[in-house]
């Protein structure tokens, strides 16, 4: 792979964030990844490397320290001027994933088992034709699809809305990248390419910006069609991640929407205290009617508003010199960043 | 049922006119009753005899297959032949689909099982309500301890067979040697059963068998492109490592007009099958492939395999090479040898085994998830309440039973003699042809090619559709 791409996530001015860049790609969630994330402006691209391996990375972050793309600053790395260079020449000759903000809201890696899957069986079925290889896909993705099939009142409309749906939504690109799309499946008397072979047959795409854009669009079909009404939305809406908070997180949140005390809520949950504030802390990350003020006192308010100012990310909570808890400081932190965006 | 009604229903299910070597003997031992160990050379349609005998009794035929990618390929040749209500019980599944599936077991025809399913006891609950008409046991030889591809699960087959009161049942395997053989009737019939065997030879005489071998890495290469060149496609190149199976698709490509793509397990689900079905189609020449490639392939006209690395043993070589010809025309076997190979596949077949240091690591650890596959293999013994001792000695036994197994496979590459009688002695057959110049290459002999050429072909150059075209294609509207 062409390691240059995590030069898209470096900045010149900010060195810690290797670590973050690496869990919020990855989707491994922790506050902190999550708030630095928020900071850095990358939660836009939570889960969009879910493979992501942590020992992999290092060693391409320690080649693209070799190269001096990346150099040594107190607590981490930034990007060198050649970087910057390299940042913005890969920005104009790679190919780079446009909607990454919905890679968190899907399960990627059912869709895209699911899709040419139901592709190829609509495209066979208008051709009457039931002697043919399904194509690769789990069992688990075949029993998904028969049972959303099994629903299907008029099938034989099936191919006529399918393909209405995907010439509407190939419209909004250019032709070529609408060509890399479809080509990569198969259907009645068509057997598709892998991105090797595409890449072959584009001298200006790599297997990796082919397999990007693959991805980039497939997601995109995905929620175009839980858009539009027709028999197909139904086939993505148990695939569609609607809530970004976690299971437990969620359990939190919602007691103390009910006006129940941190207190309570631990003990009712038999959790540490500490962890019913982390829920919280994501949960502020997370939601845009987060009820601050149950939280910051109008005192604390006081208290921070009069100790800092400016950018957020830049405030120091030794400044405080422990006149509130860290917990509150962070809130106000998330607050405040989110006010400025 | 006589051979002509049988046939008939050959042609009304499959298409085909014949049958091929064992299969009807086989389907009429079963449609008489009698339990059945089937021993039939790669590419003789296995699978077929219980398809056909399933469809004749009109009772469920539940298959244990090891592997998932093959049961994948099983459960969709099924599909192809239009068979719907065909059904596989795999790990893969969730639990409310599994759940599903066991609910409505007994309206399924096929039934495939992974052999991991055999421990659930839910499903082996379930089993027992529907009326089982042949148990299948597919690549049977997975349950000897002797042979190279052993599955603990696969001992559980004997237990379960006995909850479903002994039904009557056909253990499938391509390559067994007698020891094997007699190991599969053991471990998976009662003393008082009395299967019969039916085995065929495993000889392929159609396939020209030919050792190369190279000094070195370059003139393995050099010479691979030359092969190539000259041979008549398609043809499978079979690799023991990943990359080096990417690497030399690559140079097929870049040194020649040959249309090569690699297959190996790390590829999408999806690149996978396009590969495999460009294959088929002849839309590709080569496939440059590891072991993953080619379980349940069912491709006639394979002209040539040829072997970059050498297998871990004569049995995977004997299958391997058995893709080539099956439509019964002249094919030939190439093995590339280079003695700088032999640490890899070393490396790969019996530092793969857990050694004493493994053993007691495994000990001393908890209990994990996402086990290795070693350690997978080491759980079901320290299951099974074994003495640490008695463990680290069946693992010295069979890293011992590797080794012995490489030195065959490395006699028969050294063997001055006919290549084919080396096979066919090492699994105990009796009947030896006679060598001919139709038979194999002897060590030091010339390689005369002449046989498997072909003319030059040209492509139309290849270039992306343009996607409306491919949408008109995809939908007839």
């Amino acid at each position: 792979m062409n390691e240059k791409k995590w030069l898209l996530f470096f900045s010149n001015t900010q060195p810690r964030r290797s670590a973050v860049i690496r869990q919020v790609l990855g989707n491994k969630r922790t506050v902190s990844s999550l708030y630095w994330g928020m900071q850095y402006h990358l939660l836009d691209w939570l889960n969009v490397e879910p493979e992501l391996n942590e020992k992999q990375f290092d060693l391409q972050i320690n080649n693209l320290r070799k190269a001096k793309y990346l150099v040594a600053a107190p607590k981490g790395l930034v990007l060198s001027e050649t970087g910057t260079i390299q940042k913005e020449s890969y920005q104009k000759k790679n190919y780079i994933i446009t909607e990454p903000s919905l890679f968190q809201h899907i399960n990627e890696r059912q869709w895209i088992e699911l899709l040419p899957l139901v592709i190829q069986v609509i495209s066979e079925l208008s051709y009457h034709n039931h002697h043919y290889y399904v194509v690769g896909s789990s069992i688990r993705a075949q029993f998904f699809f028969k049972s959303w099939y099994q629903t299907i009142v008029n099938k034989d409309e099936l191919a006529k809305v399918l393909k209405q749906l995907l010439n509407c939504f190939l419209a909004h690109f250019s032709q070529e990248e609408a060509n890399v799309f479809m080509v990569f499946f198969s259907g009645h008397g068509i057997i598709g390419k892998t991105a090797e072979q595409v890449a072959v047959l584009l001298p200006h795409f790599s297997r990796e910006d082919v397999i990007s854009l693959w991805r980039d669009l497939s997601t995109q079909f995905a929620f175009f069609l839980l858009k539009e009404d027709s028999v197909f939305r139904q086939l993505v809406i148990p695939l569609n991640i609607t809530e970004k908070l976690s299971k437990s997180t969620l359990i939190t949140y919602q007691m103390f929407n009910e006006n129940q005390s941190l207190e309570q809520i631990a003990k009712k949950r038999n959790l540490k205290l500490s962890t019913i504030k982390e829920h919280l802390l994501e949960s502020a990350i997370f939601r845009d009617d987060f009820a601050y003020s149950r939280l910051i006192t109008a005192n604390d308010y006081a208290i921070l508003k009069g100790a800092f100012s400016g950018v957020a990310i830049d405030w120091s909570y030794e400044q405080l010199d422990n006149r509130i808890e860290f917990f509150k400081f962070r809130l106000f932190q998330i607050e405040r960043s989110k006010k400025i965006e | 049922m006589n051979d002509l009604q049988l046939k008939g229903l050959l042609k009304q299910y499959f298409g085909y006119s014949e049958f091929k070597k064992g299969q009807l003997e086989i389907i009429k031992n079963l449609l008489a009753n009698h339990s059945t160990l089937g021993i039939l050379p790669t590419g003789m349609g296995k699978s077929l005899c219980y398809q056909l005998s399933g469809k004749i009794l009109k009772k469920t035929v539940l298959i244990i297959s090891p592997l998932l990618s093959l049961m994948n390929d099983q459960v969709e040749q099924l599909k192809y032949i239009g068979e719907k209500k065909v059904t596989a019980l795999t790990s893969e599944l969730s639990y409310s689909e599994r759940n599903f599936i066991l609910h409505n077991l007994a309206s399924y025809s096929f039934i495939y099982l992974s052999p991991e399913m055999l421990k659930n006891d839910k499903v082996a609950a379930q089993l027992v309500t529907i009326d089982i008409g042949l148990l299948v046991v597919d690549e049977a030889h997975c349950i000897s301890q002797w042979g190279p591809d052993f599955r603990p699960d696969y001992l559980q087959i004997k237990h379960f067979r006995k909850l479903l009161h002994n039904p009557l049942t056909l253990a499938l395997t391509a390559t067994a040697t007698n020891k094997v053989a007699q190991d599969i009737q053991t471990s998976l019939f009662d003393s008082s059963e009395t299967p019969r065997t039916i085995r065929y030879s495993v000889d392929r005489p159609n396939i020209f068998l030919v050792v190369h071998e190279s000094p070195t890495v370059t003139e393995k290469n050099k010479y691979l492109i030359e092969l190539i060149s000259q041979l008549t496609g398609p043809g499978l190149i079979y690799f023991s490592s990943k990359k080096q199976a990417d690497r030399i698709s690559e140079m097929i490509g870049m040194k020649t007009n040959l249309r090569a793509a690699p297959y190996h397990a790390d590829l999408s689900v999806m690149s996978r099958y396009t590969i495999q079905h460009q294959f088929m189609e002849n839309q590709l020449d080569i496939v440059c492939a590891t072991s993953a490639f080619g379980m349940g392939i069912n491709k006639q006209d394979v002209r040539y395999v040829i072997h970059y690395h050498f297998p871990s043993d004569l049995e995977s070589y004997v299958q391997e090479i058995g893709r080539a010809g099956r439509d019964g025309k002249k094919s030939i076997a190439i093995l590339l040898y280079s003695k700088t190979d032999n640490g890899l596949q070393q490396q790969l077949s019996i530092d793969s085994l857990p050694d004493e240091f493994d053993i007691d690591n495994f000990n001393n650890l908890k209990k994990q998830d996402n086990l290795s596959s070693k350690d997978q293999v080491l759980q079901y013994y320290f299951d099974q309440n074994m003495k640490i001792d008695t463990i680290k000695n069946i693992f010295f036994k069979r890293r011992k039973e590797k080794f012995e197994k490489l030195n065959v496979l490395l006699q028969y590459i050294a063997t001055e003699g006919c290549r084919r009688k080396y096979i066919l002695r090492y699994f105990g057959e009796n009947m030896l042809p006679r060598h001919d110049d139709k038979c194999c290459q002897l060590k030091g002999k010339q390689l005369n090619l002449n046989e498997f050429k072909f003319e030059k072909r040209k492509y139309q150059s290849d270039s992306l559709p343009n996607y409306k075209v491919t949408l008109d294609s995809f939908f007839r509207t």
